[in-house]
């Protein structure tokens, strides 16, 4: 039987360690460590990022869907609009490869970014009375929290941050904005 | 007579590097080269020593040679920072002795600086190794040189440095933001972070000299636990509380905040040496700034270097840090919009 992608990766992995490390001058062994375990950490993120991708899409579409309405069809920039069309139709599409899932990724990160700062703008000029309940503020908590969530999922394929926590939370929420 | 001794340290390439600085710096005799350490994101670092001609003690002295690579970006040149270390060495802060500088018209080629090499160890080694017995003092003694570094006169500087440090928080949002968009990355998260800092920018009433690295490795400590501050290369006029939020997001059990003190002990204990307070909503601005220049630090790292150079996986291991990063902007920003952000 054929040797699984992640088979050979640990192989050489364990070619590079055992055999080549030992021999590497000594302010050459950082990096060669750091090869070894970014290629440990690639053969998860491989083995995961295919799954992830469509999720993570569709979750981010959904999200811009709910960023729209809340935006009202006027108030949202049309070019966005466009765009958020473009990206359901492509993501509708069957059979797409890795790469082609990685650059629609990009573009819907964008076009996240774009609607979370137009939300961002109207919230900051609606009245104070009426922010707690204000559909673009509860849709840029979603936002956040989505967002988050989503990177914290990646957490696990790095090594630098072994806690994966920088700035932990100490504050408790007074409240909590449309979650759930 | 100099003459570059031929044994260990000075094998292979130490060995040639130790001819070259020697031509480069009449001053110096019997140079040997020990070690390449790491450091800095631009340059490259050697402990080495050597006799200086003219001192009454004629004995070797431990010496570090820091020279820039043709690629640096954000880091300041290595010229202005020996004049800045010059400068803060002669007020009394514990900084290492700056000794010579040279740009590029010298046998080692690029610009180098050689400064004092300290007897101690980075506070964060001397954490993991169970030295430093008692945490808290020595929390309180890093705290301390930050105070006394706040308390210098921004004017110490000022004509080594671009702008009055006023504008400070959108100057440097400036810098780190080019080099996000220089990477080609497109996070989400960490544009929408920018434009947040972006619309909360404020102006800087009283400007002091910032470290702009202030975490526990880039502090070394003497056997009698008194402590060096190195790596000025991000030094620059602005807020102090830039300083307070890059050293709380360092939080491993060996370093200064959560390694000797918790994030509201570390504020109490600035607050009580600097007669200040804090502002709350400034240390958040600057705790997402921090973060979205951490970020772009670890995008830096993962660009092809000009000229043919080799990436570094250690720098291209940085990147696959990126989403704590984005975790904890998304944790930040969320909890800013829900209207409760702790220390």
């Amino acid at each position: 039987m054929t040797a699984s992608i992640f088979e050979r990766l640990a192989g050489i992995r364990q070619f590079l360690g055992e055999e080549i490390l030992p021999c590497v001058p000594g302010d050459k062994r950082g990096d060669l460590r750091a090869a070894l375990k970014m290629l440990e950490d690639m053969a998860k993120e491989i083995d995961r990022l295919p799954g992830l991708l469509e999720l993570e899409i569709a979750e981010m579409l959904h999200l811009c869907d709910a960023a729209v309405a809340a935006l009202g069809w006027d108030g949202v920039d049309q070019d966005d609009l466009q765009s958020l069309k473009e990206f359901a139709l492509e993501f509708d599409k069957p059979g797409k490869r890795l790469s082609e899932l990685l650059a629609l990724h990009t573009g819907i990160c964008v076009l996240v970014s774009n609607l979370a700062i137009q939300l961002t703008a109207k919230v900051a000029i609606e009245p104070e009375d009426q922010k707690c309940l204000s559909g673009p503020r509860v849709v840029l908590a979603k936002s956040y929290r989505l967002l988050r969530r989503q990177a914290e999922a990646r957490t696990s394929w790095q090594s630098v941050f072994p806690g994966g926590r920088l700035y932990p939370a100490s504050g408790t929420p007074i409240k909590t904005i449309g979650d759930g | 007579m100099s003459v570059v001794r031929p044994d260990a340290p000075n094998e292979g390439m130490g060995g040639a590097l130790a001819a070259r600085l020697q031509t480069a710096v009449p001053e110096l005799e019997d140079v040997r080269i020990l070690r390449r350490l790491t450091g800095g994101s631009s340059h490259e670092t050697w402990a080495f020593d050597a006799r200086l001609r003219g001192l009454e003690r004629h004995d070797p002295v431990p010496l570090i040679l820091r020279r820039e690579f043709d690629h640096a970006l954000f880091d300041m040149s290595l010229g202005t920072e020996f004049e800045l270390l010059s400068r803060l060495h002669e007020t009394g802060l514990p900084v290492p002795r700056p000794l010579f500088h040279a740009g590029t018209g010298t046998a080692l080629g690029s610009p180098f600086m050689i400064i004092e090499r300290i007897a101690g160890l980075d506070t964060r080694k001397v954490m993991a190794a169970g030295g430093g017995t008692d945490r808290g003092k020595i929390g309180k003694s890093l705290v301390a040189a930050l105070a006394r570094l706040h308390a210098q006169q921004a004017s110490l500087i000022a004509d080594l440095i671009s702008g009055d440090g006023r504008d400070a928080p959108a100057r440097e949002l400036a810098k780190w933001k080019a080099v996000i968009a220089a990477s080609g990355d497109r996070s989400a998260t960490l544009r929408i972070a920018t434009q947040w800092l972006e619309t909360n920018s404020f102006t800087v009433e009283c400007p002091v000299i910032v470290h702009g690295d202030y975490k526990a490795n880039n502090i070394l400590l003497k056997a009698n636990a008194e402590p060096v501050i190195i790596d000025w290369e991000l030094a620059h006029i602005g807020d102090p509380v830039e300083d307070l939020a890059w050293t709380m997001l360092w939080t491993s059990p060996d370093d200064l905040v959560e390694g000797m003190m918790t994030p509201d002990e570390f504020l109490s204990e600035y607050e009580h040496q600097t007669g200040t307070t804090v502002d709350r909503r400034r240390l958040l601005f600057w705790k997402i700034f921090s973060l979205v220049k951490l970020a772009a630090i670890f995008l830096k790292g993962l660009e092809t270097p000009p000229g043919g150079v080799v990436p570094r996986p250690t720098l291209l291991m940085l990147g696959q840090a990126i989403p704590c990063i984005e975790q904890a902007l998304g944790d930040l920003l969320l909890r800013e919009l829900e209207g409760s952000v702790g220390p």
